[in-house]
């Protein structure tokens, strides 16, 4: 196929979206994309973000007025901190040479998902998609999975830290019990999947084993990290997926290697990281060949990735993929920088309907094109299209952005419409709301 | 509906409240005259605008689009005796009958292409060929009044238009809300999504649930009331009224109207084009009375880069043309008359069997407003202003000495 294409589609499908000067330079596309990979390096926008340990810190620092003050005070703090790390992050993507990079990220933090639904969760969460999931992109599996359940957003968001055993110390002197969430999001969102062939009890075992898990908010020292304690942890063995383990934290860790390594995972994960790249119905010949690499490497994940590289399917002319919002607005940043600043990035993205955060499950925002093309977002997506080529402040030619964006992927219709546009900014508008733009 | 409006738009000089004035000084031009340009884009249709009726050979070669006789429902305003107004624009009847509009017709910048972008660009920055000048004419124009205390150049929009950009500094302006989105940008959303079927699909039945099909389609049905309130224009012309007016505001306004380039189902008495007209008209009007006493020193200015094809296509419009209409309107124009030196409609007489035939070059019209308007001298016009124009007359008596 023509070297061109390839080099397109690595920069739609695999990276954010192609920006000016970008596709037109990318001599080896799969070597260029698993170089980012391994590299996985960190986007400079993101240097100076604070630790989660400063965010708690500061936040209990607050000393003025009453309670409610605080409270209030407190709640903007995290609001604005949310703000400023979500527009980084979307920065970050819109600017990153290393696209690919960015789209994994986006990709595991929304398999790992967590979502501010309270306030508590509120200061936690922007932190997590770059202290627990970024690190671990270019590692195995299992190191991914343990960082992030260990974070204190995933453990405060599925209720593992106020989870007690209740035959521990804990459990036996206030009557408080076992939460199962977090144990049976593991089994059935992030490791085995809902037909992993796991069944109640393990649910139980698993969040037995979880017990103790929790986060250090208490207390002179509270700094917000992970803390194992054992007076919250359910004594005794646990038998989970047909193994025993032992009581402690250690144990607790290797349980959840081995879910990392049960085939059930390596089946579901590799359906995922199709359907993902290629189709919301995936080839089955790429889910058995990634699926075979997962199980055979550990799950390493590099391997992983050079697997899906090397599938004829992934390489399709055919765009399959309907853009998420946020990968609509990613990628128009791409293709037409501008300066737009962090309160419009999240309006759009709240127009769209994909804000930062506010996944509406663990499951995390959905990836399909049948549950973002309502009627409604239809017309959100033409609106937002239509407004941000409205007010990009230089005219740039339609049909140049056109070129350098999808190149030999853009069809001879939207040429034409392009061509034919009344105005430059009609004709950027119809650039981005071209069918191959609206996918990758 | 109500989501939408809140994605703010940057770049406003404004205080806060929907028309607050920017909180930049602006200069006094000499005689406190006020100028505003409104930049039609997409090619305005000068034959319907302004329908030479009496021509012998109109009625046959608009088939369709002809309107009715004055006098007839739905009829054309005479002017004169050949020509008339489309009904649309009533409010500038009313300023032609009171000596205060004028028509220049079969007028067109030198551009005889008919690529959009290439002809806004030369409306635009004023240039008479392919030497490029990278800024805008009025830019120049701008740079050439008075050097006290600048700029008094006020861009109404998103963004600055080409022809306000260049060395002077001018102010923007844009309303809190979003451009509404045109039903002729819709009609070619549809044509690009029309091999995909998911994607026309979710398009069409969002249409349809917005109550926008009938009009973006032109399916027959009733007419849709109570759709997007088309308050763009208005709004506007409002804002630059209210900035024009004030003592310490800009003196020069520019603001554009989009969805002129009317493919499919034009209209004829109604519809889609004429629509789009009486939003112009009611801007024109807006303008006079928001000005208040301002109004006798100022002129208005419609330009667009082309008209269209005089007979109509196959999609019931009319596709990209050469010779337009533009109006100057205000108290400061001697105006009650169209100037044209009227070529024809005959087949014969049209520019390459198809459009109106431009006869008078569009620049006369901007140096007879920069000459005796903005008193600027007539050699620094030729020279910086519209360089290479020197072959292009004056356009004489235009504006009221």
């Amino acid at each position: 196929m023509a070297e061109r294409t390839t080099s397109y589609l690595a920069a739609n499908r695999f990276g954010l979206g192609a920006r000016p000067d970008e596709a037109a330079v990318i001599a080896e596309p799969k070597q260029w994309l698993l170089d980012q990979l391994r590299e996985n390096a960190l986007p400079s926008v993101l240097k100076k973000r604070p630790a989660t340990a400063t965010i708690v810190r500061e936040l209990r620092s607050g000393n003025s007025g009453n309670k409610n003050e605080r409270r209030r005070m407190a709640r903007r703090q995290m609001r604005a901190t949310a703000i400023d790390e979500a527009a980084a992050g979307l920065r970050a993507a819109a600017e990153t040479p290393a696209p690919f990079v960015e789209r994994l990220v986006f990709f595991w933090a929304n398999h790992f998902s967590v979502s501010a639904k309270n306030p508590f969760t509120t200061a936690f969460v922007p932190n997590y998609q770059r202290e627990a999931i970024r690190p671990k992109l270019n590692s195995r599996f299992a190191d991914l999975l343990l960082s992030a359940v260990s974070h204190p957003a995933m453990l405060l968001y599925l209720d593992n830290a106020q989870s007690i055993g209740p035959a521990s110390r804990a459990g036996r002197r206030r009557r408080r019990g076992l939460n199962e969430n977090l144990a049976r999001e593991i089994l059935e969102l992030h490791t085995l999947g809902v037909d992993g062939g796991y069944r109640q009890d393990d649910v139980i075992a698993l969040a037995g084993i979880l017990t103790g898990w929790t986060v250090n908010v208490r207390g002179e020292r509270a700094d917000g990290s992970f803390q194992f304690r054992s007076a919250m942890h359910e004594p005794g063995k646990k038998r989970l997926l047909g193994r025993v383990y032992g009581e402690g934290l250690a144990e607790g860790q290797r349980a959840l290697r081995d879910i990392a390594l049960h085939p059930a995972t390596a089946r579901h994960i590799a359906r995922k990281i199709a359907a993902h790249f290629i189709s919301d119905a995936p080839p089955k010949n790429a889910v058995a060949r990634i699926e075979k690499t997962f199980s055979a490497t550990g799950g390493d994940l590099q391997a992983v990735f050079r697997t899906l590289l090397e599938c004829e399917e992934s390489w399709s002319p055919k765009l399959q993929k309907l853009k998420t919002p946020q990968e609509l607005l990613i990628s128009t940043l791409r293709a037409a920088p501008s300066r737009i600043s962090s309160e419009q990035m999240l309006q759009a993205l709240t127009l769209l309907g994909q804000v930062p955060y506010q996944a509406p499950s663990p499951k995390g925002y959905p990836d399909t094109a049948d549950a973002w093309l309502g009627p409604e977002a239809m017309m959100n997506r033409i609106e937002f299209c239509h407004a941000y080529a409205s007010r990009l402040p230089v005219s740039r030619s339609p049909l140049a952005v056109l070129e350098h964006a999808l190149g030999p992927l853009a069809g001879k219709r939207t040429r034409t419409a392009v061509a034919r546009a009344a105005s430059a900014e009609e004709g950027l508008a119809l650039v981005l709301l071209s069918p191959e733009f609206q996918r990758r | 509906m109500v989501s939408r409006r809140k994605f703010l738009i940057g770049g406003a000089c404004c205080a806060a409240g929907a028309l607050g004035l920017p909180k930049i000084s602006f200069a006094s031009v000499p005689g406190d005259k006020r100028f505003v340009l409104i930049i039609l884009r997409g090619g305005m249709d000068g034959l319907a605008a302004v329908p030479p009726f009496a021509d012998r050979a109109y009625r046959e070669v608009r088939g369709p689009l002809a309107l009715p006789e004055p006098g007839r429902a739905g009829g054309a305003l005479a002017l004169d005796k050949f020509f008339g107004l489309h009904p649309a624009l009533a409010p500038l009847a009313e300023m032609f009958r009171s000596g205060e509009m004028a028509v220049v017709h079969a007028a067109a910048t030198p551009y005889r292409e008919r690529s959009h972008f290439d002809g806004q660009d030369l409306l635009e920055r004023g240039g008479g060929g392919a030497n490029g000048a990278f800024d805008g004419w009025l830019n120049r124009a701008l740079g050439l009044l008075t050097a006290e205390h600048k700029p008094v150049g006020l861009a109404i929009g998103q963004k600055i238009p080409l022809v306000l950009q260049g060395k002077e500094k001018v102010s923007s302006w844009a309303p809190q809300v979003l451009p509404e989105v045109e039903t002729s940008f819709l009609q070619r959303v549809d044509y690009l999504y029309r091999d995909d079927v998911l994607l026309r699909t979710a398009l069409l039945d969002g249409l349809r649930s917005e109550n926008m099909m009938h009009e973006a389609l032109g399916e027959g049905g009733p007419q849709a009331s109570g759709l997007r309130p088309r308050i763009a224009l208005q709004t506007a012309a409002a804002a630059a009224a209210a900035m024009l007016r004030a003592d310490a505001g800009p003196r020069i306004a520019v603001f554009d109207s989009r969805g002129w380039d009317t493919h499919a189902n034009q209209g004829a008495a109604d519809g889609q084009l004429a629509r789009q007209m009486r939003e112009l008209g009611e801007a024109v009007a807006t303008l006079k009375r928001e000005l208040g006493a301002v109004w006798k020193n100022t002129a208005v200015i419609t330009v667009t880069e082309f008209g269209r094809t005089a007979a109509v296509n196959g999609t019931r419009g009319t596709d990209h043309g050469t010779a337009s209409a533009s109006f100057i309107a205000g108290g400061a124009v001697a105006g009650g008359r169209v100037i044209a030196d009227w070529p024809g409609l005959e087949k014969r007489k049209l520019y390459q069997g198809r459009d109106l035939a431009p006869t008078t070059d569009l620049r006369s019209l901007l140096k007879a407003l920069c000459r005796d308007h903005l008193e600027i001298p007539e050699r620094d016009i030729d020279k910086i202003v519209f360089p290479g124009s020197g072959g292009v007359r004056v356009l004489e008596g235009i504006i009221r000495s």
